[in-house]
């Protein structure tokens, strides 16, 4: 093995920057030559290759976002533009890929792998939805900066006594509004996985209201129901009730990595250097129970990853 | 003397640390004070604890208001002026300290008149009242969205797209302004400024194709075709939440320009957090310059900041007026448009 690729693809996360510079040093402290696909796989079929160099990637440690840049992987789900793909990878004389990305760009790592490629992926996304790793980077940035709104928030809904409902990301999983609840301290937590029942918040919100709480913080997931939606369905049986809501959005993705998301991406990337060097190809690097892990990309992607349900019981408990 | 005191309103960072100068000011005169829970209603119905320097003592850093608030109007209840000045007859309330923005400082204003012994403290977000150069909560607000604005920046860059960014500001665009100013936005959209979209897009396509995203920072208040707003609070202002501006935005860019666009709303995050040094600094000497206003007899007048000094200014030359982004500040916002 003598030149590697890497890319990052899907939604950026925080401390994605990070994992490419761990690569690009790691891989030049092992004589590799490493190069940078721009644009996710849009560039692997564009062929739109640089090489990297240690001073390269300087100052992109505590940097948000993707330097390498992304893209959604929707073209690649077509076997033409994987084979043109490898063949511009053959082509450069590149040995191997590293695929930086969530789900779907791990999907596109699983076409590459099954056709031949060396190909090894680095868990990166701010939703943590991969099978075999208990956090993915990204995903703790992005709940340090919904804790750290919900707080401020907290402070209007204190001030004004009212009930507030925050919408975090995650479209068909929890994992950020779980995590973000708990430890932010929210009374009520919707996820996706979970079905709930309007009766119930509102019960608990009247309850509230006998026992003189100031205030009632709601926390949804954008797939549990909009924040929007909640708020006119807790109208409707409580029409006296101040009711706002605020949907945190796009703020969530971006910002400098907090320590845990830059240690792990450094580390990840290491990991998916060697394995490379090694001739493993097929994984994804991940942690589990505070090693970092490589699982095969198919059970990364294809299994199903439990929310925790002790969070949940957790946040009924303290919220009584 | 027995001093009352009340924040109304929207709360904002820096209420805290004003509350807390009144309560050490009003200490070195021998003073008791009475905090007057949830605004005006605090006054209707007679809600209230007394407030000592032990109380305050640590709340220099803590957002929202320990003495709660609302958007209550004495002058739309029933009797509520009689009630108000009962509740401080009742109580043996020597002078009134109001914390609040034009719309509490307004109410303060017509009691003064009816008689009350009234001292304002202005606080907005939006900075936007006149005779005083700056109100404290301002400032924390714009560091939230200036902080917001480089987290998206990060994901603009990212994927190659524009994002739209909706910051508070109903009539006047100081938040937009200086978010956009500080943080380096592309182009900012402010209710002053009738919006020229064709101009706008043309920038904004400039500044993609050199850089590969771009970045919009827009007011709330900005006038949008599809405004369908019909809710109104009790002060009359126009419910805003619902008319989705930076949507609105996004979507004019994203059809014109053909540029994948998304767009972010802060809305309530830039109320709350601990306010800045700046805030603190600010809040502590107008709430302290309030006492030495009700001990030198200077009511139906608010401490305001001219010129880095503290200033008892009429209430009657500052509510109602709203101080707008002006010519000067929008040739300034200009010099930022290349």
């Amino acid at each position: 093995m003598k030149r590697i690729a890497v890319l990052t693809s899907g939604g950026d996360a925080p401390g994605m920057n990070a994992a490419i510079r761990s690569i690009v040093r790691v891989g030049f402290s092992r004589g590799l030559e490493v190069i940078g696909v721009f644009e996710g796989y849009r560039g692997l079929i564009q062929k739109n290759f640089k090489q990297l160099l240690p001073r390269d990637v300087s100052g992109l440690l505590e940097e948000g976002g993707t330097f390498l840049l992304s893209s959604r992987s929707e073209e690649f789900k077509d076997e033409n533009n994987q084979e043109v793909a490898i063949k511009n990878l053959k082509e450069s004389r590149i040995d191997g890929l590293i695929v930086i990305g969530g789900n779907g760009s791990q999907t596109g790592s699983l076409a590459l792998f099954r056709k031949g490629f060396p190909v090894v992926g680095v868990a990166s996304t701010i939703d943590n939805d991969l099978w075999g790793t208990d956090y993915t980077i990204g995903f703790d940035t992005a709940v340090n900066t919904a804790i750290e709104a919900i707080d401020k928030i907290r402070d209007t809904a204190t001030s004004h006594s009212r009930t507030f409902i925050v919408e975090v990301m995650g479209r068909d999983r929890g994992f950020i509004a779980l995590e973000a609840g708990l430890a932010s301290g929210a009374d009520i937590v919707l996820v996706p996985e979970r079905k709930f029942d309007i009766d119930k918040i509102v019960e608990n919100i009247e309850k509230g209201l006998e026992k003189k709480k100031k205030h009632h913080m709601i926390l949804t997931a954008e797939g549990a129901i909009h924040a929007q939606e909640l708020q006119a369905k807790i109208k409707e049986k409580l029409p006296e009730l101040d009711v706002k809501y605020s949907v945190l959005g796009y703020i969530q993705r971006g910002g400098a990595p907090t320590r845990f998301d830059r240690i792990i991406a450094t580390m990840f990337g290491a990991e998916a250097v060697d394995l490379l060097m090694n001739g493993n190809s097929g994984y994804v690097v991940g942690i589990k129970d505070n090693h970092i892990t490589h699982i095969p990309i198919e059970d990364a992607v294809k299994k199903y990853k439990e929310i925790n349900y002790e969070l949940y019981k957790i946040i009924e408990e303290v919220t009584v | 003397m027995k001093i009352g005191v009340l924040t109304g309103g929207g709360d904002c960072p820096g209420l805290n640390p004003a509350i807390r100068g009144v309560v050490y000011r009003a200490a070195d005169f021998g003073d008791e004070v009475i905090g007057f829970e949830e605004g005006w209603k605090g006054l209707i119905e007679d809600k209230k604890r007394p407030l000592s320097v032990k109380d305050v003592e640590e709340i220099i850093n803590y957002g929202g208001t320990i003495l709660y608030t609302s958007r209550t109007n004495p002058f739309k209840e029933e009797n509520g002026p009689e009630k108000v000045i009962e509740t401080l007859k009742k109580n043996n309330i020597d002078a009134l300290i109001a914390i609040g923005g034009d719309d509490t400082l307004s109410v303060a204003l017509k009691l003064h008149k009816l008689g009350v012994k009234v001292v304002g403290v202005p606080k907005t977000m939006d900075n936007d009242l006149s005779q005083t150069d700056y109100t404290f909560g301002f400032f924390t607000s714009v560091e939230v969205a200036v902080d917001a604005l480089n987290r998206l920046r990060d994901t603009a860059k990212s994927h190659k797209r524009i994002i739209v960014l909706e910051v508070m500001g109903r009539e006047a665009g100081w938040v937009a302004l200086y978010t956009g100013i500080a943080g380096a936005a592309d182009w900012i959209l402010i209710p002053e400024e009738k919006p020229d979209y064709d101009k706008m897009c043309e920038h904004l396509k400039k500044k993609y194709e050199e850089k590969g995203y771009a970045l919009v920072v827009v007011s709330e208040g900005i006038e949008i075709p599809t405004d369908t707003t019909t809710e109104v609070d009790e002060f009359g202002h126009a419910l805003l939440q619902k008319r989705g501006v930076h949507e609105y935005v996004a979507d004019l860019i994203s059809k014109k320009l053909g540029i994948s666009t998304r767009s972010a709303i802060i809305g309530h995050i830039q109320r709350g957090g601990p306010p800045t040094v700046f805030d603190r600094i600010l809040a502590t000497r107008v709430g302290v310059k309030a006492v030495e206003m009700v001990h030198e007899g200077d009511f139906g007048k608010m401490a305001a900041i001219s010129g880095n000094k503290v200033v008892a200014v009429p209430l009657e030359d500052a509510v109602g007026y709203q101080k707008l982004v002006d010519e000067e500040w929008i040739k300034f916002m200009k010099v930022f448009e290349k």
